[in-house]
């Protein structure tokens, strides 16, 4: 049901890295799992959203309040340059 | 199929936009840090909602919304009964969450227009879709190329609120489309939800094909010259390749400003995969009744006519004045102050406005007293038109001068007013006596030029007409000149 | 107001990372030491979600419940244990220690709030704060023998909890006692402003014990084949003792059950696969290396510092939204949501509360379930709670073959009162 091109495709789409290993095993976790998940096959999708609640309009004010200062907000990196969060480049 | 040798020049342009503008609310769209952070350090704007800090949760601006619903008001969209934030997923530095919070399947309004005016026939362009969306933060690639090193990233840009707008492909040509900018620009302005001075607020990505031709997004284009200039690049690409007989693939491509040409980013073939769901962390807006109650101020179309109606403006003059709020503002203030509302008009229509293009200025930087000084003087006739638009000149160039030696940090002095200009630097009009004064000497020391215009040489007049203004420095009025001059000569021959 | 002492024993493996000294201030709960699990934000405290990807993260704010918590006077003592990202049932993903049950040090302790349960079970604690998604606060305090709430959705601000599914989760409370979950429930219940799903219910504390006269629903379905039959009886014996101090049974059954499971794992593994996109390195954890080019990097550190579990479950999210895949499993969820919320709605409109056991087993030895379906279909009974987004508490009633079983109290949406009040009238005449 879920083939090895579909786990790779998928892990190219959310970037998450696996080993070759990995592939064979998920493909086969996958395959059992989505057909487990193939119950909800019986349900005819509706219009509904999921949420519970039916609360809507949910805002706040247009008030500044006080920022981190900038020490505060680069202190969990150590690649800060200039106050810059640094990254690898894109290519 | 080949189209080499076809008739490329006669293919219809098909043009549509996606706009982003920076909606000006005092603080961002989901946390209540400052969005004027352009002088500020970098990260110093930040907070854990809108560094995307694990545990932080989002919470809408609702003036935001109200801004939002404005400018779906102003380009006469529905507004949708049930609107909704979704998640647009994708991984890039600058999107700190690893998703963008925007609106994908039920956004805010759809289906409007705006009215633009092509050489007074009224063109619809219709708008698709009006959304409210957050800013990335801004990367800064060091290094170019392939030799890029690595990514800076700032995120005091993240979460500013934007407006998107996308329009239906009804634009025809890359002039339309920068005259379609520059009246979604001034209705912006006009509802107040935008500020247009502050550097990169509006942004601009276009669609643009050839009939029957596959279409090419073309993005990174921030001003409104660029969109013209983007644009006409584009489509002259696009015509050369088809007259050589290629093909046009569907594509992104990025505009270079600086080289003034677009170069291809990657192939557009297949869809991205933004996995769009819903915003699990926030709920459904009912505005529809909210954005009932909620008034428009004078929007541009209404101020043009009103302007044509109550100052008697030209056509022409209305849609100039009115095509920027802070110009309406600055015309009616000056008509305030007293100034002849036709001669306003002509004067900041007309020679105004090139002078400060002219000189990289804007509206704002010129004081009404100046304009509505200098109008009087003109309407008194105390200075010629030609030394008004000297003194004009003169004025901005203190003015200019002043705002640069502000910048370096030197206190502001008071530039000259336009009195003080005409009496400093001797332009006020000369008296009748000198004039004739001048004359006489002018036609003493120009015999052939009498001789040449007895003779019938019409040339000869201005060529007198000239060497006055030259003695009068420019203060004669060369209109009654002509007159004055024929009259004298006249007398001489007798 | 003063300063707690705090010396540590874990022999329990139950914390992550703990004070010695902890000042505290006055309050309901002063002095009190209260142990937090390690995916609740605490300011200037490391707070990793038993991951590698944020070793060494320390949060710039605290987490709402943290701020009340202090406000309280309680001496917070330390981060617990957990599996890595709340994703588990055993708390056996955690990427940093094994915690053990403290009645019986080779069994699970549950999860994902395993290092809570163990804390407060193995007498470390007498509170501890858990998160539930699906069963995690409820299911480590039945394998461990203690009680456990998972509030009614939008009761507690979820302001500063690492989201892992956020349609789904709670922060709630655990102690030895319906009494004392009770108080810590009433310090952290109420109103944030900067949670939109959180609503003004807050919890006034005044239990009432009185069984006569309530309705109880008993749905078939949570006796079902899939239910260890011990389990099963003991929960049934529970239930009669409740009957028999005058409360009603109505027997009755909740059919969309059936979809529960496989609704739950789409909607959770979707919301997690967007909520763990945002790891990489660049402003907190782990580093990426600086000498690949973004995509590269970013993938790499995932594989090495997110362990199998999590990445199994972005990739599920990921097949459940992506186009042309199983897109469509994310819609037809939702609609299976509703049906089940509507479904317990309607029976809890005519009953006090639903009862049946939190588990279908008592607590199974470390590596006993491998294999990640069969350790999914644990959480059967217990997350159509999180669905409904209904209150459900776990309560000791017993035991089998020397491990505690657990009676699951569910509620109607904002009456967590009467769950509680349940709980306390049975833990008062329970034998």
């Amino acid at each position: 049901m879920v083939t090895k091109d579909d786990v790779i495709h998928i892990a190219k789409l959310c970037d998450v890295g696996i080993n070759e290993r990995e592939i064979a095993q998920l493909t086969e976790q996958f395959s059992d799992i989505l057909e487990f998940w193939s119950t909800l096959d019986e349900l005819t999708e509706s219009d509904e959203s999921g949420r519970i609640s039916k609360i809507s309009n949910i805002f706040r004010e247009d008030t500044v309040t006080p920022s981190l200062s900038q020490e505060q907000a680069l202190s969990n990196t150590e690649n800060a340059t200039d106050g810059y969060f640094k990254a690898p480049r894109v290519m | 199929m080949s189209t080499a040798g076809k008739d490329v020049s006669s293919l219809k342009t098909i043009i549509g936009l996606e706009i982003h503008c920076q909606l000006n609310t005092r603080s961002k769209l989901f946390c209540g840090c400052n969005t004027d952070f352009r002088e500020s350090e970098p990260n110093t704007c930040t907070c854990e909602v809108c560094l995307g800090l694990p545990g932080s949760m989002p919470m809408v601006n609702k003036k935001a919304i109200e801004f939002a619903i404005k400018v779906g008001k102003a380009l006469n969209c529905e507004i949708l009964e049930t609107s909704e934030f979704a998640r647009k997923n994708y991984f890039y530095p600058d999107l700190p969450k690893a998703y963008q919070i925007t609106q994908y399947d039920k956004p805010l309004a759809v289906q409007g227009y705006l009215n633009l005016d092509i050489e007074g026939q009224e063109k619809e362009i219709r708008i698709t879709r009006v959304h409210v969306e957050e800013d990335p933060g801004r990367s800064v690639h060091v290094g170019s190329g392939d030799r890029a090193r690595y990514t800076l990233v700032d995120y005091n840009r993240s979460g500013i609120p934007l407006i998107e707008i996308v329009t239906e492909p009804d634009l025809r040509s890359p002039k339309e489309a920068r005259q379609f900018l520059g009246k979604l620009r001034a209705t912006l302005e006009y509802l107040n939800v935008f500020d247009s001075e502050k550097e990169g607020s509006l942004r601009v990505d276009a669609n643009i094909s050839l009939e029957g031709s596959e279409r090419v997004e073309v993005k990174n284009i921030s001003s409104y010259k660029g969109v013209e200039k983007a644009l006409t690049y584009e489509i002259t690409r696009q015509r050369n390749m088809l007259r050589r007989g290629q093909k046009i693939t569907r594509e992104t491509r990025h505009y270079q400003e600086t080289r003034g040409v677009t170069t291809s980013a990657r192939s557009k073939e297949e869809e991205d995969d933004y996995r769009y769901f819903p915003e699990p962390d926030l709920y459904p807006m009912h505005v529809k009744s909210w954005a009932e109650d909620i008034e428009l101020p004078e929007l541009p179309d209404a101020r043009r006519a009103r302007f044509m109606k109550q100052y008697g403006c030209s056509f022409e003059h209305a849609k100039t004045l009115t095509g920027q709020l802070k110009l309406a503002d600055f015309y009616e203030k000056v008509v305030e102050q007293g100034a002849d509302a036709s001669l306003a008009s002509t004067w900041i229509a007309d020679i105004l406005l090139g002078e400060l293009n002219y000189r990289d200025m804007n509206i704002s930087q010129v004081p009404t007293p100046t304009m509505s000084e200098l109008l009087s003087l003109l309407s008194q006739q105390i200075i010629t038109d030609a030394n008004g638009v000297e003194v004009l000149r003169i004025a901005l160039d203190d003015l200019l001068t002043m705002i640069k030696s502000e910048k370096i940090g030197s206190s502001a002095t008071k530039t000259p007013t336009p009195k003080e200009i005409v009496s400093k630097r001797g332009l006020a009009k000369v008296a009748g006596d000198e004039i004739s004064e001048m004359i006489e000497l002018a036609l003493d020391e120009n015999p052939q030029a009498i001789s040449d215009y007895r003779a019938g040489k019409g040339q000869a007049l201005n060529f007198l007409v000239g060497q006055v203004m030259k003695l009068s420095k420019g203060r004669a009025d060369p209109g009654e000149l002509n007159a004055m001059l024929s009259a004298a000569i006249e007398k001489r021959g007798l | 107001m003063g300063t707690l002492s705090f010396s540590l024993d874990d022999k329990y493996n139950a914390f992550l990372s703990h004070k010695k000294e902890i000042p505290f201030g006055d309050g309901p709960l002063s002095g009190i030491p209260v142990a937090i699990k390690d995916n609740i934000s605490t300011l200037d405290m490391q707070t990793t979600c038993a991951s590698q990807i944020l070793k060494g993260y320390i949060p710039p704010y605290n987490a709402h419940v943290v701020d009340l918590l202090l406000a309280s006077g309680a001496a917070i003592v330390g981060k617990t244990n957990m599996d890595e990202f709340a994703m588990g049932t055993t708390t056996e993903t955690s990427a940093y220690t094994k915690t053990l049950n403290p009645r019986d040090i080779t069994r699970v302790p549950g999860g994902s709030s395993g290092g809570s349960a163990a804390a407060v079970a193995g007498d470390l604690v007498p509170m501890a704060l858990g998160s539930d998604t699906g069963g995690s606060i409820r299911c480590p305090a039945s394998f461990c023998g203690i009680v456990g709430l998972k509030p009614s959705y939008g009761r507690v601000s979820r302001y500063g909890l690492i989201a892992y599914a956020n349609s789904l989760e709670q922060i709630g409370p655990m102690a030895k006692s319906v009494t004392e979950t009770a108080q810590l429930f009433s310090v952290i219940a109420g109103h944030d402003p900067r949670d939109a799903s959180s609503i003004t219910a807050p919890y006034e504390g005044a239990l009432d014990p009185e069984l006569k006269g309530k309705r109880i629903a008993v749905p078939e379905e949570f006796f079902g084949a899939g239910v260890h039959q011990g389990v099963s009886e003991t929960v049934k014996t529970a239930i009669d003792t409740i009957a028999s101090e005058g409360a009603e049974i109505i027997p009755c059954s909740i059919p969309s059950m059936r979809y529960a499971l496989s609704a739950y794992y789409v909607i959770c593994t979707s919301e997690a696969a967007s909520n763990l996109g945002r790891f990489d390195g660049a402003r907190y954890g782990k580093a990426l290396d600086g000498k690949k080019s973004w995509h590269d990097a970013y993938q790499d550190h995932r594989m090495q510092y997110f362990g199998p579990e999590v990445r199994r479950r972005i990739l599920l999210g990921t097949f459940s939204l992506a186009a042309g895949y199983y897109g469509r499993y994310y819609h037809k969820a939702q609609t299976a949501r509703q049906m089940i919320t509507k479904e317990y709605n309607h029976i809890l409109s005519k009953a006090d509360a639903i009862m049946g056991p939190t588990m279908p087993e008592i607590a199974f030895p470390f590596g006993a379930k491998n294999d990640p379906l069969t350790m999914y279909q644990t959480d059967i009974l217990t997350v159509p709670a999180n669905l409904a987004g209904v209150p459900a508490l776990s309560v000791p009633c017993g035991e089998v073959d020397g491990m505690p079983v657990g009676l699951q109290i569910i509620g109607a949406h904002g009456d967590d009162e009467m769950v509680l009040n349940l709980g306390y009238g049975y833990e008062m005449v329970r034998s």
